[in-house]
């Protein structure tokens, strides 16, 4: 049979069910800026009611879950986005500092380089021994080298540069996976009960979205609530409570900036750097042995092209002699020497690049060497302009392929080569951007779908906050109703 | 009722995203305006940046042959003013030695005309050893020595240079010594010989020497119109290389000026549609930017 008590214990009961909705309400408040945080509601529930003759009288209410609005399958596209958007933004940014390097804002890039130098013999050829258009000549190569060794280190420097990117990435990827792990465990001592850790789950969501960003990753949520994370190519590292380091293994090249990653595995160590799929350190990885790498072979095979084709002529012409050094050929009196090489490399590793393609010492020392002749009587060599001609011409012959240095089915003429180049390096930062904004875009849709579900509007809170504080006074009158009837027998006593 | 609904901080970033969004692009336009190309970097457009890095070349190209151009025809135009005084001196000893061919001329004018054959030849020769900027212009490949010799042997070898004046145009621009010296002469009997005007001066003072007036009329006179004839000829092609040369020139001008619109129409930037588009983009930011402050003004705060 219901009684006096039982009222205020209704009272008691929905007065603790309103502070609660209030503070849940209030924890919405204060969060309503928290990154990943999602909405909390608490569930009013029925008290039993109490059987009596006249049927059942209730029991007040109470909040019997306070849970979270679920925003579980935007999370999964927002992890698989967060890659994209990490891979393409990395990609459009490095990408724009390749594209740099390529620039002729300065006015003078490779481009002005192989012009002013093949176009050097040209204006040789009036006056084949003039020596102020032979220093010009020797000038020209000299700073056409100059910008291939400075076109290489650059590319180098980004190379390195994503090297130590890829250790900072590394780092935090070990870090967020050592937190997930450890909000795993955190997790499951609290959902034993059956209740959801909402503020947990907020804070690991974000934290797994944060690592999707940097590294491509699959998530799998086992029967206990353990969300076990495995990498592109299938390694685990984070199972249950526990996490696998990610590593960087030594780098193999000669500049050393090549590092692999790997998953370390108990003992051992397993390699992932050709899996990795999107996500920054993916970028990276990419963009350091292919995009990067990929600018530095062209570099490599145009400067070698260039030195090749130089040298069989050079070789084949002869130097001048008349009014400075005579360059007869021991062997050979009265006939003038053969030019030799004009290009070689400067590190002696028998293989022209461009880091290392410079001017054959002979050439630096004396402006004679510069052979530019094809007459072999040393008397006529002087005003021979022949080679001076055949030397200006290669900078319009193909030579290369569309990949490499290929003389005999060359379909591209040096400056093509390079014009394609530059022009590929404008692609990869337009097709990057386009990506990195398609996924920005997604990016941006998504968070706007998870905050129009589970993001907090401070005006509906506070309106809540109003209801809520009446419905508490609405139950203190409760409280005060049975206290006055108690009060009221209790006079009838006196 | 349906109603999506709207978080505050939902409110936050979209007028953030739009604002950093429309911020970006201005810059974009307002670096465009100021470096007043549309065309910078490769990534501006690809394919553009690819055909004014072709017209780049082309222009420094043109560059090379409106050098080359000068030193042809400086080259040139020395050679030809070289002939021409060649020309003059051997039509000066033709005339005298129309003089001589006749009987009836004593020995002080003999003396005086060898006088002046051999001055003649010392001057042709001179002529020939003729030097621009230090070198040789008439010893074919040899330039750095004489072409002739005092006694007017030729040094130099037969070898003419061509140079690039215009794109793959190659045209000659020096005439090695006997291009000038040597002719060829068909005599009465008919018979054809390659001469030299060298041998013909020399000959002419024998002549003289020995008073063969029958030898002069006979055989030197029509030997020096020959000489007049391929000299003449030798200096109408110098004349005409120069004309050639002035003509490359005025179409590298030509090419030039087409290759500069070309480039201009790829990488200027057309700035009046720019500043339109730049005034849209910033009315366009400050809308965003007023609704944005009203939206954030606007709270039950104000109300509760």
């Amino acid at each position: 049979m219901s009684n006096i008590y039982s009222i205020m214990n209704i009272g008691k009961s929905s007065i603790l069910a309103n502070q609660t909705v209030i503070s849940t309400t209030s924890h919405n408040i204060s969060n309503a800026e928290t990154e990943g945080y999602s909405k909390q509601r608490a569930i009013f529930t029925a008290n039993d009611p109490l059987k009596t003759y006249a049927g059942y009288v209730g029991q007040g209410t109470s909040i019997t879950d306070i849970d979270r609005l679920n925003t579980r399958l935007i999370h999964n596209q927002m992890v698989k986005n967060q890659s994209e958007l990490g891979y393409y933004e990395k990609s459009y940014s490095l990408a724009t500092s390749v594209e740099s390097v390529f620039s002729d804002a300065t006015g003078y890039d490779i481009q002005s380089a192989i012009t002013d130098f093949f176009n050097s013999f040209t204006k040789l050829s009036a006056t084949p021994d003039d020596m102020a258009l032979r220093e010009n000549v020797r000038r020209t190569a000299n700073i056409m080298c100059d910008r291939f060794q400075k076109t290489d280190s650059e590319l180098l420097e980004i190379q390195t540069s994503i090297n130590s990117e890829l250790e900072s990435n590394i780092t935090e990827v070990n870090r967020l996976t050592e937190q997930i792990a450890s909000l795993n465990a955190e997790i499951a001592s609290l959902e034993y009960t059956g209740h959801e850790a909402g503020d947990l789950r907020d804070k690991q969501e974000l934290l797994i979205r944060n690592l999707a960003k940097i590294i491509d990753i699959d998530t799998f949520t086992d029967s206990k609530g353990f969300v076990n994370i495995s990498v592109d190519s299938g390694e685990a590292i984070v199972t249950g409570n526990s996490f696998n380091k990610l590593v960087l293994t030594p780098a193999t090249n000669i500049d050393g900036f090549n590092n692999g990653i790997a998953v370390i595995k108990g003992n051992e160590q397993v390699d992932i750097t050709d899996d990795l799929g999107e996500g920054t350190i993916g970028a990276l990885v990419n963009m350091r042995d292919v995009t990067v790498q990929g600018y530095r072979d062209r570099m490599n095979e145009l400067a070698s092209g260039i030195a090749q084709q130089v040298n069989i002529i050079h070789n084949n012409a002869t130097n001048p002699s008349g009014s400075f050094t005579l360059l007869e050929d021991p062997f050979n009196p009265g006939n003038a020497l053969g030019g030799g090489d004009f290009f070689t490399d400067s590190d002696g590793s028998g293989i022209i690049t461009a880091a290392n393609i410079s001017i054959e010492t002979a050439i630096t020392n004396s402006l004679s060497a510069i052979a530019v002749a094809q007459s072999s009587d040393i008397e006529s060599v002087q005003g021979d302009n022949r080679n001076a001609i055949v030397l200006s011409k290669l900078m319009d012959t193909q030579f290369m392929s569309d990949t490499n240095y290929d003389p005999a089915n060359g379909n591209e003429t040096f400056l093509q080569y390079y014009q394609d180049t530059v022009s590929a390096t404008g692609h990869d930062v337009l097709d990057f951007k386009a990506k990195a904004s398609n996924a920005t875009n997604e990016s941006e849709q998504l968070s706007s779908l998870r905050e129009e579900i589970a993001g907090v509007n401070v005006d509906e809170e506070l309106i809540d906050l109003d209801k809520f504080k009446k419905a508490y006074e609405a139950c203190s009158k409760i409280i005060a109703a049975a206290d006055e009837m108690l009060q009221n027998i209790l006079d009838l006593k006196a | 009722m349906f109603y999506s609904r709207v978080s505050t901080n939902q409110i936050y970033l979209s007028n953030q995203s739009s604002i950093m969004r429309q911020s970006s692009n201005l810059a974009k336009l307002n670096n465009m305006i100021t470096a007043k190309k549309k065309v910078v970097d490769a990534s501006d457009d690809p394919l553009a940046k690819k055909k004014i890095m072709q017209e780049n070349k082309l222009l420094k190209e043109l560059e090379t042959y409106s050098a080359n151009c000068i030193q042809a025809n400086s080259q040139l135009e020395a050679s030809e003013q070289q002939i021409q005084a060649v020309y003059d001196s051997v039509s000066a000893i033709k005339s005298l030695a129309l003089r001589m061919a006749s009987d009836t001329t004593n020995n002080e004018d003999k003396t005086n005309a060898i006088t002046e054959l051999n001055q003649a030849k010392e001057d042709i020769i001179s002529y020939l050893n003729t030097e621009l900027d230090g070198f040789y212009i008439f010893g074919g490949y040899q330039t750095s020595s004489a072409a002739f010799a005092d006694d007017g042997t030729y040094l130099g070898d037969n070898n003419a240079r061509s140079l690039e004046i215009s794109k793959s145009v190659y045209k000659q621009v020096n005439f090695p010594g006997t291009d000038v010296t040597e002719f060829e002469h068909t005599d009465a009997a008919g018979v054809t010989t390659t001469l030299s005007i060298m041998t013909v001066i020399d000959n002419l003072i024998t002549d003289m020497q020995n008073s063969d007036a029958d030898s002069i009329r006979d055989l030197r006179i029509g030997e020096l119109d020959s000489a007049i004839e391929s000299i003449s000829h030798v200096s109408s092609v110098a004349g005409s290389l120069v004309k050639e040369v002035e003509l490359s020139k005025v179409i590298n001008d030509t090419v030039k000026l087409q290759s500069k619109m070309i480039k201009s129409d790829l990488e200027d930037l057309d700035v009046t549609t720019a500043l339109t588009e730049y005034e849209a983009a910033q009315t366009a930011l400050n809308a965003t930017m007023k609704t944005t402050s009203e939206a954030l003004k606007m709270t039950l705060l104000n109300y509760l």
